[in-house]
């Protein structure tokens, strides 16, 4: 072959493949995933105790266990907030027990693969993941723990939108053909801007694009959010609480870490009960937090507790 | 074995050792291995460190054994360990077919040295830039900031492209991600200048078309300093007689070092020992060790006149580099913001070699290389900037792996206290000033204009950013960030984080402080969100200074202004919508005035209880003391009882700073016996005296204390006593003040106006309403008993509390 023929066929080569690979990049997104159908209990589980792992299971098994959600084969998404390099004693990230059980859970129910991620505020997600110690936990526990990937992210609709029409969104959390079944397990914390974070505020974790423009009218465009991600369970890691300087935190004397006001766990398909319930431990009636409210008039859950069956148990 | 396949060997175990070093930089300083290692080796640019800097702390252990190596071995450092050499070596092959070897071109052994004493003279004027031209300091700055983001890119970005293909584009994807993991490039990392910093490697490396090893012979200053030390050592060429002078060698010395009409002979400081020509000998001939016949050494020749004009240079280019540096120009100095545990400005300028490794291990990408900003004195010295990432507040990677200690070690708790830079709020620019509307797309924009993303992201446990609400007609409340300058770290994170396009609404400028951890208890931290079942209703209400004191007090503020008052907050506690409880916290700059407010505001009436360091209650009201903070809780509405007061006293008392502040000095010489209970009083003015006193029912005409006798630095304590017949009488002690109580004094017996005297020198004046009796005991202590009921009494209280003061 002559070096002509050679660079003609390399140059006609690698221009087919940047081509196909554009074209695919370009292509419409999937389908969107909806919620998994399942049989768990609707109401809300309320599990305290000491043993952060232990509670987890209890409140999972008390909405009538895993296995009624994932099913053999299933690809589980587990969400936790994991965006600060910071250890779990400060109560800025999920505890790491409550995710590695989740996973193990998912694992034992059949799942095919259970991935962790979150997009951190940090270009490099490396810090947060490892000081969190869910990276290390979640993998040990059988999942796989990538990091978001930057062109991942694709720009979707929301319907009856009220503040915010279109956002980009993480392919993992949103596309059925890459994710069977989402699961979020927040952390529940103070919050400057939106005064608590629990879990309808951690679905900015699962966003992209330029998220401090979110921050301006937070309530609404929280709930709008929430619009398009369709979770189906979330469990509130209430067993550290950070009461003050939050989200990040970062003195001890800041988190709570009693009997009376935190070590518990709180699981339920209705994520607005979750945060309902969550705004209690703060002291707050549901109704005061605006994302609560608008999360409710979303049609997204249940906010008022008596129209919840919360049921408490003592691990 | 051939000893030059040996010296391959170990040049390529050598430069993949700086590879992996540089690379993995970030990873393997975190579990301590000293990734700096190879710019510190240098002798050279750490001798120029040493003397710009003045600090003989520049010098490393390396740097002296590689000195001692060449004072032993000669140029073996350049030969076999030298990543500058091991890349010179590598792409002098690679030009081969373009090198003209028989060229005339400028071939001076000289340069090298001359440019060596060019640059030490440079340091000791305190211009250091053997940073730019020490060969190690010049791979690792090029290899770390622009061949390896250019090939992690690189690598990147096709895998990339391969991601998106059908069939392989899994198998891409787990590639890319793999090897992200293994290059530290989570992203890929971008550093400014590496098109610059590039090129002069890309001049360097060109130079092989001229000659091999060009840099090595003529400019490398250290190749330069290792030749001078190496006039004496004991690995030198000897060739033998054998030699039959086939000039099969002369072309294979990478460095010239044997003149091809001389081949016995060796140019002395040149031979980096690469023993090609002991190899490719067919006689055996050459030989290295100790005792080179004198003849076959051939010594440079350096020139007196070139020294001179070296050293002449050095003293033109030392101001000349002032001049041009952008702090010379007057243009105001730029506050770069540099790493934490960076030297004062211009030693660190002197002490920074520009390797570059600190820019390699930041984690978030923002230490990046100064291009002219600085002009030439600070080119590719480190800086912050925010905006492509901030310092990671739990990192102190930078500080870890400086080569000659222009960045300081710091451990992490030393480095969180250390301020390398201060936020500002850009008003014409930050969201909760001018709206959102301002940078929505669609022109609409919300309502909100609150924003709030830096005080979310403030990495500082307490928060350096914290917002005044203000009501804005139409828009409702609006909370804007302020910075609290005490706290303020200058990570930068805020500027990073800021939602407004382009440059931040929020910006660092940088400065090294040493930040006072006194002030991290906001006071606003101290309301417990309970308390005793009770829920906090509102934030607290936080009152600064003198002028939040008198909005505070509304008015009464004047007699607490004497005392050190910092701040204080006030909250309600309630339940079910209804307020039940006020909580007040009172912060001082000292115990001791924090002490007197406390017995200042409490009830006569009030009883002792045993919580904080000291406090008292009544039905309604409980006051305590507790190092520098005085509290106050009390019923909310009107004639309610305070139910649970001690038990929410020990629950503010927790947050507080430990118990066991002292009493001021001067409440510990009153006398004990027949004092009234919780009568003490400690002030610093006679306004606060009277008033004190008048809530006890003590009237004080101005005749009896002028307003002058106490000032700001004296003190004061009184007392009530029990004297005879049950009545009530009021000691005074004042002090210490030195010579002026004396005159203080003077001026009170004036005021007195003709008093009578005792033999031990007590002043007696009667008035309608009482007696009163003084003496000054000593220059720092005055004693005065106010309104006995009689004259005995007088002389009797103020002797006790003489006798006790003695």
């Amino acid at each position: 072959m002559s070096r002509r023929t050679l660079l003609k066929y390399g140059v006609a080569l690698s221009a087919g493949l940047c081509g196909v690979s554009q074209l695919r990049s370009c292509k419409r997104p999937g389908r969107l995933k909806a919620f998994k159908p399942n049989e768990l209990d609707k109401g809300l589980v309320v599990a305290r105790g000491e043993d952060a792992a232990a509670l987890t299971r209890e409140a999972v098994q008390a909405l009538g266990g895993m296995d009624r959600l994932v099913s053999r084969g299933d690809r589980v998404l587990v969400k936790p907030n994991m965006a600060w390099n910071s250890a779990p004693q400060y109560g800025a990230n999920t505890n790491p027990q409550v995710v590695a059980e989740i996973v193990r859970m998912c694992v034992e129910a059949g799942a095919r693969t259970v991935t962790v991620l979150d997009n951190t505020p940090s270009d490099n997600p490396a810090p947060a993941y490892e000081a969190s110690g869910i990276a290390e936990a979640a993998r040990e526990a059988g999942a796989r723990v990538p990091f978001v990937r930057p062109d991942g992210f694709h720009m979707l609709p929301i319907p009856d939108a009220e503040a915010v029409t279109a956002w980009p969104f993480y392919e993992r959390v949103v596309f059925a053909d890459l994710c069977d079944v989402l699961i979020n397990v927040p952390v529940a914390k103070n919050h400057s801007t939106s005064r608590l974070t629990m879990g309808l505020k951690n679905v900015f974790g699962m966003v992209g694009g330029r998220r401090g423009e979110l921050h301006p009218d937070i309530h609404r465009k929280i709930a709008d959010l929430n619009r398009v991600v369709r979770i189906d369970l979330t469990v509130l890691d209430a067993y550290r609480v950070l009461r003050r300087h939050g989200p990040s935190g970062g003195r001890l004397e800041d988190v709570d870490n009693s009997r009376e006001g935190a070590r518990r766990v709180v699981a339920s398909v209705d994520r607005v009960a979750v945060d309902a319930y969550g705004a209690t431990l703060f002291g707050m009636a549901p109704g005061e937090l605006g994302f609560i409210k608008a999360s409710h008039a979303a049609g997204l859950g249940e906010m008022d507790l008596s129209r919840v069956g919360v049921v408490e148990l003592t691990v | 074995m051939r000893l030059s396949r040996v010296r391959k060997l170990v040049q390529a175990a050598t430069f993949a050792a700086f590879l992996v070093l540089l690379v993995r930089a970030r990873s393997l300083s975190g579990v301590g291995v000293p990734v700096e290692a190879f710019p510190r080796m240098s002798p050279f640019s750490a001798l120029a460190a040493a003397f710009a800097s003045r600090r003989i702390t520049c010098i490393s252990g390396v740097a002296v054994l590689v000195a001692l190596s060449a004072v032993l071995l000669g140029r073996f450092f350049c030969g076999w360990v030298c990543p500058m050499g091991t890349t010179l070596d590598v792409t002098d092959r690679l030009l081969k077919p373009w090198r003209r070897e028989g060229r005339r071109v400028y071939d001076g052994r000289r340069a090298k040295y001359y440019l060596l004493a060019l640059l030490l003279l440079l340091a000791l004027l305190g211009v250091q830039w053997a940073g730019l031209f020490d060969p190690l300091s010049v791979a690792t700055r090029t290899y770390g900031l622009a061949v390896q983001p250019w090939a992690t890119r690189g690598i990147d970005e096709t895998l990339r492209v391969g991601a998106a293909l059908p069939v392989v584009g899994r198998a891409a994807e787990n590639v890319r991600v793999g090897l992200a993991g293994a290059l530290d490039a989570h992203p890929p990392p971008t550093y400014r200048q590496h098109g610059v910093i590039l090129l002069v490697f890309v001049v360097v490396v060109l130079l092989g078309l001229l000659r091999t090893r060009y840099w090595c012979r003529n400019l490398c200053p250290l190749g330069a300093m290792l030749g001078l030390f190496s006039l004496r050592n004991l690995l030198r060429r000897k060739v033998s007689d054998e030699c039959t002078s086939c000039g099969r060698c002369p072309p294979l010395c990478p460095m010239g070092a044997i003149p091809p009409d001389r081949p016995t002979h060796t140019l002395a400081g040149e031979c980096i020992l690469c023993m090609n020509c002991r190899d490719v000998c067919p006689h055996g001939a050459v030989a290295f060790g100790p005792r080179q016949p004198a003849e076959q050494s051939e010594e440079v020749d350096l020139s007196r006149r070139a020294v001179l004009a070296a050293a002449a240079t050095a003293v033109v280019l030392a101001p000349a580099t002032r001049v041009i540096s952008s702090a010379g120009l007057g243009s105001g100095r730029p506050s770069l913001i540099r790493p934490p545990g960076a030297l004062p400005e211009v030693d660190f300028l002197a002490a920074c070699i520009r390797c570059g490794e600190c820019m390699r291990v930041c984690p978030t990408n923002g230490l990046q290389p100064v291009g002219f900003e600085r002009g030439l004195d600070g080119l590719w010295s480190p800086r912050l900037v925010p905006r492509i990432g901030p310092c990671d507040y739990r990192c102190n990677a930078c500080t870890r792996v400086c080569p000659t200690g222009a960045l300081r070690p710091l451990d992490l708790a030393d480095k969180q206290r250390r301020a390398i830079g201060l936020a500002r709020v850009d008003r014409s620019r930050c969201i909760p000033w001018v709206g959102s509307q301002a940078y929505a797309k669609d022109g609409g924009g919300a309502a909100d204009c609150n924003c709030g993303v830096c005080e979310e992201f403030c990495p500082v446990p307490t928060k350096a950013i914290r917002f005044n609400s203000v009501h804005v007609p139409g828009i409702g409340e609006v909370r804007r960030p302020f910075i609290v300058e005490s706290l303020c770290v200058g990570c930068g994170t805020c500027e990073h984080v800021c939602p407004v396009p382009g440059q931040a609404a929020i910006r660092v400028e940088g400065r090294q402080l040493l930040l006072d951890q006194q002030g991290s208890a906001a006071l606003g931290d101290l309301f417990p969100l309970s308390l005793a079942g009770l829920q906090r209703m509102e934030s607290p209400h936080l009152y600064e200074g003198s002028e939040g004191l008198w909005n505070y007090i509304d008015g009464g503020a004047d007699p607490y202004l004497t005392y050190a008052f910092l701040r204080a907050g006030t909250c309600q506690y309630g339940a079910g919508g209804q307020a039940r409880v006020k909580l007040d916290i009172w912060q001082f700059g000292n115990t001791a005035d924090a002490f007197g407010v406390h017995n200042l505001d409490r009830a006569v009436d009030a009883q002792p209880l045993d919580v904080g360091d000291a406090a008292a209650a009544t039905a309604d009201s409980l006051w305590m003391w507790q190092d520098k903070y005085a509290v106050w809780l009390r019923a909310a509405a009107g004639r309610a009882a305070l139910k649970d007061g001690r038990e929410m006293a020990k629950q503010v008392s927790a947050m507080l700073p430990p118990t066991g502040a002292r009493r001021p000095a001067l409440v510990s010489r009153l006398p004990a016996s027949q004092q009234a209970p919780l009568s003490a009083l400690y002030f610093h003015s006679a306004r606060a005296m009277t008033l004190a006193a008048q809530n006890r029912d003590l009237y004080l005409a101005e005749k009896a204390i002028p307003d002058d006798i106490l000032g700001a630095s004296v003190s004061g304590v009184m007392a009530q006593y029990e004297v005879s017949g049950g009545k009530k009488a009021w000691l005074v002690l004042a002090g210490p003040d030195g010579a002026s109580l004396a005159a203080r004094f003077a001026e009170m017996r004036r005021n007195w106006g003709q008093p009578e005297e005792t033999a031990d020198g007590i002043t007696i004046f009667a008035e309608s309403d009482g007696f009163f009796a003084a003496q000054l005991v000593s220059d720092a202590l005055l004693i005065a008993a106010l309104r006995c009921p009689s004259r005995a009494d007088a002389l009797a209280l103020v002797r006790r509390a003489t006798r006790q003061a003695r």
